[in-house]
């Protein structure tokens, strides 16, 4: 029986089965953006798993992302506290950069007209002070009625002011507008992100219910065509945690499947960091546009709930933490007014790509600039399957250079080392806010391009163990391969440290821990699964704050020592005397973890055709010449070392390692570099 | 693997690639810094406001990078550091170090903002420094959260700091601890918030420790004047774009707090000239008796900010940005105030107003890069007293967005943060969680942006009902009688208010009215009960070009979404609408007949 | 008109006021290039200032007492 993962990519829709024995069959279909289930369908039939030997499918999908990003969701009616039907639009008053004034706000994923009022009060307390009555209620329903007939409401999202303290409120209309809406789906505050700050709140309600009707339809149609098929087919979707939900359970909550589409790179990251025997990484998964950085601490993913659409619009609920970037291959060079060289966030994308894609491209991108460097095999690119043309690469860096008065090659290696240094910075940005110095840390880096850059970067970061995953490109679909069942769930409780009690807190985890495994026994959860609990804390009067795990033996007494001592680590000072508040209970339950020793291991992956070891010209970051020994990954078996400069090069990705630099092929497959001793 | 692989290669005396990378690598370290500073800080105007500013330096207290918080405070730092170096002498830095300076007369904004200064230092040799400065909500002084509105002198608006070492060599002065703390009426908050800023530039010095262990101090020092200099070089090209000529432009702040009736002028006469361009503010007004008086460092900072509103987005921020730009401020004007004028609203009410009254005498120079006058008051509300549930005492510093101008491409934006800063608002939730008020509305301010081609944007309106036996409130707004300027043939935008409803009233009425204060808008020290209702009205942003320019697809899109009325649609942008099967749509011929009418 | 000289402020403690450029209106922390016009000394913070003075300020206001 097969576990299998189907990632939808921009350009591929990616197949990895596993079987019993860890055996692994993989496949790739174009995808289908206009209608992706096609693709889905698709790449199983390519892959000839029989549907019987299926044991269950997980999928990364990026329907829900791509209908926030393109704007192509549903028509939203926004229903709040009478007062403050303007919050989505007033936003948080800050804006993106400090010196321009052509920035327009984001807009909201609803319209000012389709914003009602509820006469309603909770306050600060939880206390309902103006009581939601049934004249208020119909005046809601009249209201959502007397919407123009030209733009009626496709879904309904309600966020009242300190719903997630009580959500009476939110529950009754929700009651009441599913009668009188009987066709709308409809989303409440306190269920989809029961969080502090009513913009916020108002801003991931309104997410949900704007990819409802897409997703509801994407996850229908998906168990219309598996139901249709010679067997049944288990298939959940990956959600933005990395763990997996039902499809009818995406359909009800799709606000957790908007990262779905990255999750898997972490997940498959993780994985094969753990492979590595690294409990401390950081994933690097570098494609053609972007790249996502994301982290493992201690053998397990990061959460966050700070995830925004565009700037200014957040959607909070836990996600796989990961930091996109405006960098990938594809990014563009450019030379400012003052001669200063540049890279990206601008991209050549797909289409038309880097210069050498001989598509119409004609700006310098990192693409080309990998070429010139010789970094690249133009004969060689996804294994052959795309010709890239070096001359035309060269040719566009050589413009660069002239502006930037240098040799072709000098700008090639600048490029590259801009590109790095970008992808330094936000990996800085994502760990040191954390209050984590990455130096500890082994960088597992995949995706088409990540193994090219991952060296340089990690040197830049004073991090001193590269990891590089069989199968580079094919990562995020093992990744939902082996993702597990996981819930997770956040509840604000706002309360002095001193008024809390250790019997009451692990009452409250329990009984969050026991609706989380409710959830899970209904997500076809078998086995064993186990269950963090984590105290968000911060001293009284902060507003930010920091997780610590809590413990039945170690109780409260514990967290907050711990707190003491990080907040002395990260900020330099520390006051043990000032009381601390205690935020909100965060509970994770997750399936037994498939990655882990006692779960399957997998075996040796097919291979690509050796072919020996060649030689190459390239350059140096100096721009200097030299020559770089390539070999092919398939031909190197666990236990090889060998020595920079040299080029690995395998079907889905290249993996460069600069003079200085050991490689080692781990047992696991991985590939370990290291500097040199 | 070694970390300096890459960055020896380039080395000392960096190419333009490691001047790059070196530069991400410093604004970076200042983001982390004002990371460190939000996620620890006590005060809202903190942690949800971000009012503070992060700041590396060189020894010469030359800025070599920033991160952008709040644009007000970049030129003042400049003055505080470089005067901190010279009052106290290079010499006199030890490892370990952190001086504190709020003093309005020595380069600072306005009392409230504090400037931290940490030396660092490499291999015992002095590199330069890092500061944050940063908006202290409650500074001691006559009124609650240190806007003294009716203050005539300095010694008015809280405590005045010179530089002074309040941690030496890593020990906590207790001495000036004492003083500080005694002096401030909610201790523990300040101690919090200095914490979180002390803090924050120890993350910062970790950070440089490893740049000097890479390059040395020469190397850094030698690195930082090369990005300055590129940075100039920018700024000077800049310049020589710009048409030659000289622009006035004129706006006014309408009353002190302490006169009711006097206007105060600002003016401006920029000279774009061959390499540099000098902003003359000869003309304005002799200084006020209130406190509506801006230091050197707010009129500095108000100008670069106007300037990096207008210039090149991609310029990496240094001292060298500046080096163009000539100020000439009176001193004894109401934009370079003299000891001991008192200044607190000048940061935070006219640096907006110069920054419009720069964009209105370049707007014949540089149409299509100006804004039209924004609405462009903080309206800054203090208010503070014991809660009822913590028996605490709690200060805070509220302010509100307003709308900005249009420009020419597009409408400006409802209600957001003046540009003297780029602060976040304090969310229902949070605000009412900490302080004892219930929040009855927050919403657009109906029609308050201007009319035009492009739209000024609309304010809001916050109403705010007292959930405490008192509370103490102080104000310092402005545009309430003046409105918001519209360039080119657009319209003002709408005035703002204040107002107040006390508990068993039903009218609305000015502070004046109901409580007797001078100015309705300037005032300090007013005791509210609990039932009292507060209305804040935010000003609008001024519109850009002829309303009977505008798109009738846009103007009816503004009417579905609620921003005017079809009396207005008609009557100001010329626009007809019918309604066709239930909806409205535009009738094209009539609205040209109309529009023809019309002009 | 000459060069100028440089002139230390006082640094007594309880001397807490400031005093201006001539031309631009910064505060002079520790020292200002002295010159004298037409018998009216100016007090400004460097020869950049003492520049402008002469070249911008003067042809336009005149040498005005303050």
């Amino acid at each position: 029986m097969y576990r299998v993962g189907i990632d939808s990519g921009g350009t591929f829709t990616d197949l990895v089965g596993i079987d019993a024995d860890g055996a692994l069959v993989v496949a790739k279909h174009a995808s289908t953006p206009q209608a992706p289930k096609d693709a889905f369908l698709g790449v199983i039939d390519k892959s000839r798993i029989a549907d019987e030997a299926i044991e269950r499918i997980a999928h990364g999908t990026t329907v829900a992302t791509n209908a926030i990003i393109q704007r192509q969701g549903a028509r939203v009616a926004f229903v709040t506290t009478s007062g403050f039907e303007d919050v989505p639009f007033i936003q948080r008053i800050n804006r993106r950069r400090e010196y321009d004034l052509h920035w327009r706000k984001p807009q909201p994923l609803t319209r000012r007209r389709w914003s009602v009022g509820a006469r309603e009060r909770v306050n600060a307390n939880g206390e309902i002070t103006v009581p939601l009555d049934a004249e208020a209620i119909a005046d809601v329903v009249a209201a959502l009625r007397a919407l123009p007939a030209d733009e009626p409401p496709e879904a309904i999202a309600v966020c009242l002011l300190f719903a997630f303290l009580n959500p009476r409120h939110e529950l009754m209309l929700g009651e009441q507008l599913a009668q009188a809406f009987p066709d709308l789906p409809i989303s409440l505050s306190h269920q989809v992100a029961p969080i502090w700050r009513e913009y916020e709140r108002s801003s991931t309600v309104l997410a949900d219910a704007f990819v409802k009707p897409l997703v509801a339809g994407y996850c229908e149609s998906l168990s219309r065509a598996l139901a249709a098929r010679s067997a049944q087919v288990h298939c959940s979707i990956l959600k933005s945690d990395g763990g997996t939900t039902l499809l009818a359970n995406a359909a009800r909550r799709p606000v957790d499947i908007l990262l779905s589409g990255l999750a898997g790179g972490l997940v498959g990251g993780r994985y094969w960091a753990r492979r590595a025997g690294i409990a401390d990484g950081i994933t690097l998964d570098m494609g053609g546009t972007s790249a996502d950085v994301g982290l493992v601490i201690g053998g397990q993913q990061r959460f966050t709930t700070e995830f925004e659409i565009e700037w200014g619009l957040p959607v909070a609920v836990p996600i796989v933490e990961v930091r996109t970037l405006g960098a990938g291959g594809g990014s563009i060079a450019w030379v400012d007014k003052g001669g200063m060289l540049n890279v990206g966030p601008q991209s050549a994308g797909a289409s038309p790509g880097p210069a050498a894609y001989a598509a119409g491209g004609t700006d310098a991108t990192v693409t080309d600039a990998n070429l010139v460097l010789g970094r690249l095999d133009p004969d060689y690119f996804l294994g052959g399957e795309m010709a890239l043309d070096a001359a035309l690469a060269w040719q566009a860096v050589a413009r660069v250079a002239q502006r930037v008065g240098q040799t072709p090659e000098q700008t090639a290696a600048a490029i590259v080392d801009i590109a790095d240094e970008n992808m330094t910075n936000a990996i800085r940005l994502a760990t040191i806010e954390r209050g984590i110095d990455p130096r500890g840390f082994a960088l597992v880096a995949f995706g088409g391009a990540g193994p090219l850059h991952a060296v340089a970067i990690a040197r830049k970061l004073g991090i001193e163990r590269v990891v590089v995953p069989p199968h580079p490109g094919l990562v995020s679909a093992l990744g939902a391969a082996i993702s597990e069942l996981r819930v997770e769930k956040v509840r604000t409780v706002a309360m002095l440290s001193d008024l809390a009690s250790d019997a009451a807190l692990i009452a409250q985890f329990a009984e969050m821990e026991a609706d989380a495994r409710g959830e899970l026994a209904a997500e076809g959860l078998r086995g064993h699964a186990f269950a963090t609990w984590k105290l968000s804390l911060r001293y009284f009067q902060q507003n930010y704050e920091q997780d610590v795990t809590f413990t039945r033996a170690g109780g409260l007494a514990e967290c907050l020592a711990q707190f003491h001592r990080r907040h002395a680590e990260f900020y330099g000072y520390s006051f043990p005397d000032q009381p601390v508040e205690l935020v909100h209970l965060r509970l994770s339950v997750y399936e037994a973890d498939r990655g882990d020793a006692e779960g399957p291991r997998l075996r040796a992956l097919p291979a690509d055709a050796p072919a020996g070891v060649r030689e190459r010209a390239g350059r140096d970051m100096g721009g200097r010449a030299v020559t770089f020994a390539v070999h092919r990954r398939a031909a190197l078996p666990p236990g090889h070392t060998l020595a920079g400069p040299a080029i690995i090069e395998e079907v889905d990705s290249t993996t460069f390692i600069p003079a200085g630099a050991r490689l080692q092929v781990h047992e696991s497959g991985n590939l370990i570099i290291t500097e040199a001793a | 693997m070694s970390a300096n692989a890459t960055m020896d290669a380039t080395g000392p005396g960096l190419d333009s690639v490691g001047l790059t990378v070196l530069n991400n690598f410093l604004v970076n370290t200042c983001r982390e810094m004002g990371l460190a500073m939000m996620k620890t800080a006590y005060s809202s105007i903190f942690n949800e406001g971000l009012d503070f500013s992060c700041i590396i330096l060189d020894r010469d207290g030359e800025m070599v990078s920033y991160a952008e918080f709040c644009p007000a405070q970049i030129g003042a730092i400049l003055y505080t550091v470089k005067w901190t170096i010279e009052e106290l002498g290079l010499d006199n830095f030890r490892p370990g170090d952190v001086v504190m300076h709020n003093d309005p007369y020595r380069g600072g904004c306005h009392m409230p903002e504090h400037t931290v200064i940490k030396p660092v230092f490499h291999d015992g040799e002095l590199y330069g420094f890092v500061a944050n400065i940063a908006h202290v909500t409650e500074i001691g002084g006559k009124a609650v959260g240190g806007f003294a509105a009716d203050a005539k002198e300095v010694y008015q608006e809280g405590l005045r700091l010179p530089p002074i070492k309040i941690i030496d060599q890593g020990r906590h002065v207790d001495d000036l601890w004492k003083v500080i703390l005694s002096n401030h009426r909610t201790p523990v908050t300040s101690w919090g918030d200095f914490h979180a800023m002390i803090g924050s530039l120890s993350v910062a010095e970790r950070r440089l420790h490893e740049a000097l262990a890479k390059h040395g101090v020469a190397g850094l020092l030698a690195a930082g004047k090369s990005l300055m200099a590129y940075s100039e070089q920018r700024m000077r090209a800049e310049v020589r774009e710009l048409p030659k000529g000289e622009y006035g432009f004129e706006d006014w702040i309408e009353n002190d707090g302490v006169d009711p009736t006097a206007r105060y002028r600002i003016h401006c006469l920029v000279s774009v000239r061959d390499d540099d361009i000098i902003f003359d503010y000869t003309g304005s007004s002799k200084q006020a008796k209130g406190p509506c008086n801006c230091t050197y460092g707010v009129t500095a900072s108000a100008t670069y900010n106007a300037m990096l509103n207008l210039t090149d987005q991609t310029i990496p921020r240094n001292s060298g940005c500046y080096r163009p730009i000539r100020i000439i401020a009176p001193p004894g004007s109401v934009v370079n105030v003299a000891h001991p004028g008192p200044s607190v609203g000048g940061n935070s009410e006219v640096h907006e107003r110069i920054v419009d009254v720069l964009f209105g005498a370049l707007s014949a120079a540089v149409p299509q890069r100006v804004a039209a006058a924004a609405g462009a008051s903080s309206c800054n509300f203090l208010f503070g007293g014991r809660h009822p549930q913590t028996a605490q005492y709690y200060a805070n510093y509220h302010i509100e967005g307003s709308g900005w101008g249009a420009t020419i491409g597009g409408d400006g934006n409802h209600t957001q943060c003046p540009i003297n800063g780029n602060c976040r608002n304090t969310p229902v939730e949070v605000f009412e969680t900490r302080y004892p008020w219930t929040v009855e509305q927050y919403s657009l301010a109906p029609i308050s942006g201007g009319h035009g081609r492009t739209r000024g944007g609309h304010g809001c309106i916050r109403v705010l009902r007292v959930d405490a036996p008192e509370i103490t409130v102080s104000s310092f707004m402005d545009r309430h009688s003046t409105r918001a300027w519209g360039l080119f043939g657009g319209e003002d935008g709408g005035s703002g208010a204040l107002r107040v409803m006390r508990a068993g009233e039903q009218t609305w009425r000015t502070f004046s009215e109901a409580f007797g204060t001078v100015s309705p808008n300037k005032f300090a020290d007013v005791q509210l009960h609990r039932g009292d209702r507060v209305m804040i009205v935010s000003p609008g942003g001024g519109g850009y070009g002829s309303p009977l320019e505008r798109d009738p697809a846009l103007v009816l899109e503004d009417l579905r979404e609620g921003l005017y009325d079809v009396d207005i649609a008609r009557t100001v942008y010329g626009v007809v609408l019918r309604e066709v099967g239930g909806t409205l749509a535009v009738d094209a011929q009539r609205t040209r007949q109309e529009r023809g009418a019309t002009t | 008109m000459t060069d100028g000289e440089w002139v230390e402020l006082p640094r007594q403690l309880y001397v807490t006021t400031v005093c201006h450029c001539d031309l631009c209106g910064k505060m002079v922390a520790r020292r200002f290039l002295r010159q004298v016009h037409d018998g009216q000394p100016k007090r400004f913070c460097d020869a950049d200032c003492a520049r402008l003075w002469q070249e911008y300020w003067r042809p336009r206001y005149g040498n005005r007492p303050d």
